[in-house]
């Protein structure tokens, strides 16, 4: 591996500072003179045909500047990133309460939400349906003409009949996961110019700003160069901004006034509108022989996608992938059903799909252990995935596998060497202790059958510094900043001379999205090739300056030197100045293509994956049995991201993983009922606080490094908030012996499983 | 839209003056932590906003005579947590201010607010029952002084009448012999709202040996409520741990919940049990103190 200056080593993220400063604006902080403001109505129904619509009045009321509908919408009335179901503004039918109808531009936001009221909406409401089983059947109302079932998916492999009737042990379960919110930190927002020549520009919070482009000009049919967009990093997204939210409102705002427009959805909107993690129903049953060795999984799951598809489809079949864990199992029967009701939409969620199946099949495999009196771990060490070997969907794993390593520093972790010493001591006579171990597997990349890409420039600056593009948005998970640091061990150069560019269409090439744990990955690969066109150009400029052949210069960190001849240098700056006298561009382009599976599923696309992170997470818990409550009072978080680019970033992660996946376990969930979101906000919607972690977190590395990564990263931020769940819920068995099969495990499911277990 | 008046008074006779020339118009606003939730949600809407936080006379935590503390409407929770003679005469109250939402919310979050606010779910309420507390109320026809347990009338509901307020509360203060906690059981530790409280407070005669209890709970009932079977069944009793989960088991009797999102009624019902016998629990293993 060649050697580095920044790569693996604790750099200071380059955002830190105007994060802590409070200098990075939110989208609420940036205006526009002359600016409007704009505001969306929302349908009254979870679903209706809309029988008229009238903004007359709103029109009228003083401050008003437009009021927008399906009319207004000069291109498709329609986005969507896989298919583009969800109507822009909705012309005959509402199929949830997030649905949009109409589009209002004002001089204030009161006044703005004000001629909301002013719109008139006939409806025929229409019978709903909010249980995704129940959608599947002939006799539901359809939510769409082209039926419910958005997206089935079916693996079978081996003979799964006759491995359940010679397994030693079979444990069957229905688990059942809740609708996970971002719960990002700024709501979907976003601002938007235009200029004479109607040129759009627009700053969101974002993960894709070139596919935002995309779904922006199709709706405005124009073109796209035409938009300009800008995903900024405050705010957050965790997926939840991977699908359009504000952007083609602003774009229609703005190209009707001819004014900047600014849309800032509040909390309680963007819990009725914006996406959540999907509420699956999974069925699994699971053998095993005596020793322990995993022989079968049958695995039903049905999938609420709610009214629009968005990245449903992809998502049933990251599941159905993910669905045996990070295990070596022969017989499989795998089947998932995406399903639209008239519930919130649910999209991309950090994990996509593996969270909900890996809390299942890692209960699952805690019950065989117990079963067959097996240590946790062994049994996770005995069928955990290894290089070469084949996963569930009958796929080589060829790329780096490092479960193994991360099981055993996990073993070796303090927690897990002192656990029984711990649980020992709880805090009281009615609180018991327990210890609860899970791993798991994440795909990384789009997967077989998704073009999957990514790009990078990198260009020599008058002054000797470098401006390197990647598109893919910094969306606080540190990216830009692994950026800097490979870049600067690519070009050779202090991290200092990096001026980064990202998210932005005006100043980068498309790479993607920053999600599925791609974007380090891809825009390291980018930058890797980026680099040595780069060094061909600086190159040929050295050569002529030292007066040597090109074939002879070497570069070193900061400066181009002669190979025969090392006294003969010439540094990067006075490189540029020479550039610069001379009228030349020294710059360099990358572009890079994913590697894939070699494994193709006829019918399936995104599915399987080639390159996978792993982790193994442990969880100490405290019960209260007399109230249900769960304290998790330590977790130890082994990821194998490959090469730690920036290990404090790695830990960042880590930690902010741990709690997400805490807060997925043991109390949040969008509770929707009859189709109207009944936790409209943080009041009822319980994320975990400050109080609520636990008081250590200890993250420990374990890489294994990727040959095709840049210097053997693969990707993380996904990861890391998966196996905590069940590790989460498996140590609430491990204290007080009942199965959590349904999360959140909220203090009144537990209480309830206590005492079910009492009276038999 | 169109605005909302702010009037600033700086006097309780200016207060009483603005409350009677707006009416129902108007609102009260102390720490604002209840009502510009509801002004935000749409929920309610004045013409009018009394802001008191410059009223002296809601102001301060004092010792009313040599057995009262008087408490300011306005002081907030964090006043009254951290407040020393809170602490040393009746804390219970000062126990649960310390649990009310997060340290913003205590920042800003009054007492009178909570009280006036009437929900079952209020946290000073229930230990405000368990001291027997005395509500004081001025209106335009004086003053007059209810007892906490007699000023709520359903969820919102009180017997303010339009042009009233709180003035402040006043606590008999407990002596050294009386033993007290607050327990409050929420969805996460911090921002939370009681799924369940409970407030105890008795004279301590002797290890597990209890006389003058009081117990309440919150939101089990459409207001706090006084749970009197268990407070009989506790009454001069020798409770050891396993008499004392047998009498908190009567908890139940006295409670009347509903089903919401945030527990079910059975939960509910069993958790008031359970809060209390976790509450003596810690009392027994402790009660050599006393
Ligand atoms: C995030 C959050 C968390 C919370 N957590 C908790 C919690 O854990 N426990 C809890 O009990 N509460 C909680 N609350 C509710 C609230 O903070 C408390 O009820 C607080 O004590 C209200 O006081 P205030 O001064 O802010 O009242 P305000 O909002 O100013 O007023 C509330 C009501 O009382 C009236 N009022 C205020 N003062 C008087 C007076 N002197 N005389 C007559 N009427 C008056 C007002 O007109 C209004 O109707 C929470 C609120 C929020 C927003």
């Amino acid at each position: 591996m060649t050697k580095t200056k920044w790569v693996g080593t604790d750099v200071t993220r380059i955002d830190a500072k105007d994060k802590v400063c409070g200098t990075l604006e939110y989208m609420s902080d940036l205006s526009f003179p002359n600016m409007i403001y704009g505001a969306v109505l929302r349908s009254k129904y979870p679903h209706a045909l809309i029988k008229k619509i009238d903004t007359k009045r709103a029109k009228e009321l003083d401050g008003v500047v437009t009021v927008l509908t399906h009319e207004d919408v000069p291109g498709l009335n329609g986005f969507g990133i896989a298919i583009p179901d969800q109507p822009v503004l909705c012309r005959d039918k509402v199929r949830y309460m997030g649905d949009a109808i109409a589009l209002v531009g004002a001089e204030s936001k009161e006044i703005a939400e004000q001629a909301l009221e002013l719109i008139e909406v006939e409806y025929e409401p229409l019978p709903i349906v909010d249980d995704p089983e129940e959608a599947m059947l002939d006799t539901s109302p359809l939510v769409h003409e082209t039926g419910n079932i958005h997206n089935h998916v079916k693996i079978e492999r081996g003979d799964v009949e006759a491995a359940f009737n010679e397994a030693y042990v079979v444990v069957e379960n229905t688990y059942f996961t809740p609708r996970q919110m971002h719960a990002f930190l700024e709501p979907e927002s976003g601002v938007a110019t235009i200029d004479d020549d109607k040129n759009i520009t627009i700053w969101c919070g974002g993960q894709h700003p070139y596919r935002d482009q995309l779904q922006v000009a199709r709706a405005l049919g124009m073109n796209p160069r035409k938009i300009r967009i800008i995903n900024t990093p405050a705010g957050g997204a965790f997926g939840g901004k991977d699908e359009i939210t504000v952007q083609i409102y602003l774009a229609l705002l703005v190209l009707h006034t001819d004014r900047p427009a600014k849309i800032v959805l509040s909390r309680e909107e963007s819990v009725i509108a914006g996406m959540k993690r999907h509420p699956m129903k999974i069925y699994m049953k699971t053998a095993a022989a005596a020793d322990g060795t995993i022989l079968a999984n049958e695995v039903r799951v049905v999938s609420d996608t709610g009214a629009y598809a968005s990245l449903g489809g992809p998502v049933i079949g990251f599941a159905i992938e993910h669905s045996c864990g990070a295990y070596r199992v022969e017989n499989v029967r795998l089947e998932g059903f995406c399903v639209y009701t008239n519930n919130g939409v649910a999209g991309a969620f950090r994990g996509f799909g593996a969270n909900q199946v890996t809390f299942a099949v890692e209960t699952q495999v805690d019950m065989i252990a117990e079963k067959l009196g097996m240590d946790r771990l062994e049994i996770r060490k005995k069928n955990g995935l290894r290089k070469g070997d084949i996963a569930a969907l009958g796929h080589k794993m060829e790329a780096s596998v490092g479960l193994l390593r991360t099981l055993e520093a996990a073993e070796n972790s303090r927690l897990w060497q002192l656990r029984e010493e711990l649980k020992a001591k709880p805090g009281a006579p009615h609180k018991k202790r327990g210890i609860g171990i899970a791993c798991s597997f994440q795909g990384c990349g789009l997967g077989k059958g998704l073009p999957d890409y990514g790009a990078a420039t990198i260009e020599l600056l008058p002054n000797g510094q470098f401006a390197v593009g990647v598109s893919c948005p910094e969306i606080g998970q540190g990216n830009t900043t692994a950026f800097v640091q490979i870049a600067a061990d690519y070009i050779r150069c202090s991290i200092d001379d990096i001026v980064m560019l990202s998210g932005d269409t005006g100043h980068t090439l498309d790479s993607g999205t920053s999600t599925a744990s791609r974007s380090v990955y891809t825009g390291g690969n980018a930058l890797k090739l980026a680099a040595g066109n780069l060094h061909s150009a600086i190159s040929t400029l050295a050569a002529e300056i030292l007066s040597v052949p090109e074939s002879d210069i070497d570069i070193e960190y900061g400066s181009a030197v002669s190979k025969s001849c090392p006294e003969k240098t010439v540094s990067f700056k006075k490189i540029a100045e020479l550039m610069v006298e001379r009228g030349k561009t020294i710059k360099g382009e990358g572009y890079f293509i994913w590697p894939v599976s070699e494994t193709e599923l006829e019918g399936y696309v995104g599915i399987p994956h080639l390159l996978y992170s792993y982790i193994t997470q442990i969880a100490l818990v405290e019960v209260n049995t007399l109230t249900g409550e769960t304290e998790v009072l330590e977790a130890v978080s082994v990821p194998d991201p490959g090469k730690a680019i920036n290990p404090q970033g790695v830990e960042g992660q880590s930690e902010g993983g741990v709690v997400m996946g805490m807060g997925y376990a043991l109390t949040e969930d969008t509770i929707i009922e009859e189709g109207i979101t009944l936790t409209r906000n943080f009041s009822t919607y319980i994320l975990p606080t400050s109080l609520d972690m636990p008081c250590e977190i200890e993250t420990i590395i374990a890489e294994e490094l990727e040959p095709s990564g840049p210097f053997g990263a693969k990707g993380i931020g996904e990861a890391v908030c998966v196996p905590i769940s069940p590790a989460i819920t498996n140590a609430i068995h491990d204290a007080c012996g009942v199965w959590m099969k349904q999360i959140p495990a909220t203090p009144e499911r537990v209480y309830t499983a206590l005492k079910s277990k009492e009276v038999p | 839209m169109t605005g909302i008046n702010v009037a600033i008074p700086k006097s309780i006779d200016e207060t009483l003056e603005l409350l009677e020339k707006w009416g129902p118009d108007a609102a009260i606003i102390a720490g604002g932590t209840d009502l510009v939730v509801e002004l935000k949600d749409k929920l309610k809407s004045w013409k009018a906003l009394i802001d008191i936080g410059c009223v002296p006379e809601v102001r301060g935590i004092r010792e009313a005579d040599s057995n009262h503390v008087w408490i300011g409407a306005m002081s907030t929770h964090a006043e009254i947590a951290s407040s020393t003679l809170v602490r040393d005469t009746a804390p219970v109250l000062a126990n649960a201010c310390a649990q009310v939402g997060s340290p913003q919310i205590r920042n800003r979050g009054t007492i009178g607010g909570n009280i006036s606010t009437a929900s079952p779910a209020g946290d000073t309420i229930p230990a405000l029952f368990v001291l027997e507390a005395s509500v004081e109320i001025i209106g335009p026809k004086g003053t007059r002084i209810v007892p906490i347990e007699s000023f709520f009338q359903g969820p919102k509901k009180s017997v303010l009448a339009p042009c009233e307020m709180v003035l402040g509360v006043r606590i008999p203060k407990l002596d050294k012999e009386y033993i007290s906690f607050f327990r409050k059981l929420g969805q996460r530790k911090s921002l939370a709202i009681s799924i369940v409280s409970v407030a105890f407070v008795a004279k301590c005669q002797g290890p597990g040996l209890f006389t003058d209890v009081r117990v309440a709970f919150g939101a089990v009932a459409p207001t706090v409520i006084r749970a009197r079977t268990v407070e009989n069944a506790i009454c001069g009793k020798q409770l050891d741990p396993k008499t004392a989960e047998y009498v908190s088991k009567l908890a139940f009797r006295d409670c009347v919940p509903i089903t919401d999102v945030r527990g079910s009624k059975g939960y509910r019902e069993q958790m008031a049990c359970n809060l209390l016998y976790e509450g003596l629990l810690s009392l027994l293993s402790c009660s050599e103190a006393c």
